[in-house]
């Protein structure tokens, strides 16, 4: 084969291989975008999923749990006269001044159902040992409401949630809080 | 300056090699990256027993981690839970050797029961708050080993044939009950 030749068919060989590599790096590339754009999209709607912001939360948030003895409490039925329920995480540490934080909320705000959820297993043995008339403790939820729960006790805050159970509001609450503040920011989501 | 076209042709081939390398390399992060979202309870970390009822709340709440536990967290509405079937089926003697329980979470009551209320596989619906909020799982099924008090093997998504080798190697290393 003259050179001349050789040197066209080694130039053509190259040519051929790197549009070669570049269409399977073109390729390649387009199936990475979707692939990252698909991971994008699950952790946004596990973050709208496990949001307690009204506006991202999609769906509605069970409110039914279980006492330490498996008893139902919360349930649908029980809630369908409620037309706002303020969904709070107690703390065993605090749990006496909490709980007489939310009694007190509660008459100060005709119409809504308090309903507390205790952050852990230690805290809900507690509960027989001290008074609370007014309202639920809660201490077994399901996953994704106890998720959703410990997220906004994360953040400080209490949730205000219509009948069908959807997330409407919240308000920023500690124990220290005047029980009169946190009643007056219900009324206002309400 | 004056190339040659051999040059030219070189210097594409060149261009186009380390083209493909970098969207190669940077798939592999990807792949890495996407798996590592998609498994939020990580291998060796520390998990509390779980504590939690299902269905059947008049018995005690369920503690299915004593010692080995396979935790399947899953939904009614996921396919790849249902597909997954059959390689659970074929863990289960490799399970029960080494005393390791098999449970299921589902994320919510509409998910139960997911085998049906006579099965003897525990299935935990309601948990103690502290355990959901230290242990994220981000997709339906999400696959937990859990021996003495710590993670030992996580997946997030459905179980693929190295996976199952996986398992199986982990639970080869203990003692049989």
């Amino acid at each position: 084969m003259p050179a001349n030749r050789q040197s066209h068919a080694i130039m053509a060989f190259q040519l051929a291989l790197a549009a070669i590599l570049s269409a399977l790096a073109l390729r390649e590339v387009i199936s990475l975008k979707r692939s990252v754009d698909a991971n994008d999209a699950q952790r946004a709607r596990l973050i709208a999923r496990e949001s307690f912001e009204p506006s991202q939360a999609s769906l509605a948030l069970p409110l039914e749990g279980l006492d330490l003895k498996g008893k139902l409490l919360a349930t649908p039925a029980s809630l369908r006269g409620s037309a706002t329920i303020v969904v709070c995480v107690l703390h065993t540490a605090s749990l006496e001044r909490e709980l007489q934080l939310w009694e007190e909320i509660s008459r100060e705000t005709p119409g809504t159902t308090a309903l507390g959820y205790c952050e852990s297993l230690e805290c809900a043995r507690e509960l027989p040992t001290v008074s609370r008339d007014g309202f639920d403790v809660i201490a077994y939820a399901e996953y994704h409401t106890a998720r959703v729960l410990a997220r906004a006790d994360g953040a400080g805050r209490a949730l205000i949630v219509d009948g069908s159970e959807r997330i409407i509001g919240s308000v920023a609450w500690t124990d220290a809080s005047p029980p009169s503040t946190i009643a007056a920011a219900i009324v206002g989501v309400r | 300056m004056r190339f040659s076209a051999g040059s030219l042709c070189r210097a594409a081939l060149i261009a186009a090699t380390l083209l493909e390398s970098f969207v190669l390399a940077g798939g592999a992060i990807e792949g890495r990256l996407g798996r590592r979202s998609s498994a939020a309870v990580r291998s060796g970390q520390p998990m509390v027993a779980l504590v939690g009822y299902g269905l059947n709340r008049e018995s005690t709440p369920s503690a299915p981690h004593s010692g080995c536990t396979a935790l399947r967290v899953v939904s009614k509405q996921c396919g790849f839970c249902r597909e997954e079937e059959p390689e659970w089926r074929r863990l289960e003697p490799a399970l029960s050797r080494k005393g390791c329980t098999l449970a299921l979470l589902l994320p919510t009551l509409a998910d139960a029961p997911y085998y049906g209320i006579a099965d003897q596989i525990p299935e935990v619906v309601w948990v103690p708050l502290d355990w959901a909020a230290g242990n994220e799982v981000t997709v339906t099924p999400t696959t937990i080993l859990r021996v003495g008090g710590r993670v030992i093997f996580s997946k997030g998504g459905e179980l693929a044939p190295a996976d199952d080798a996986a398992i199986r190697s982990l639970l080869a290393r203990l003692p049989d009950r």
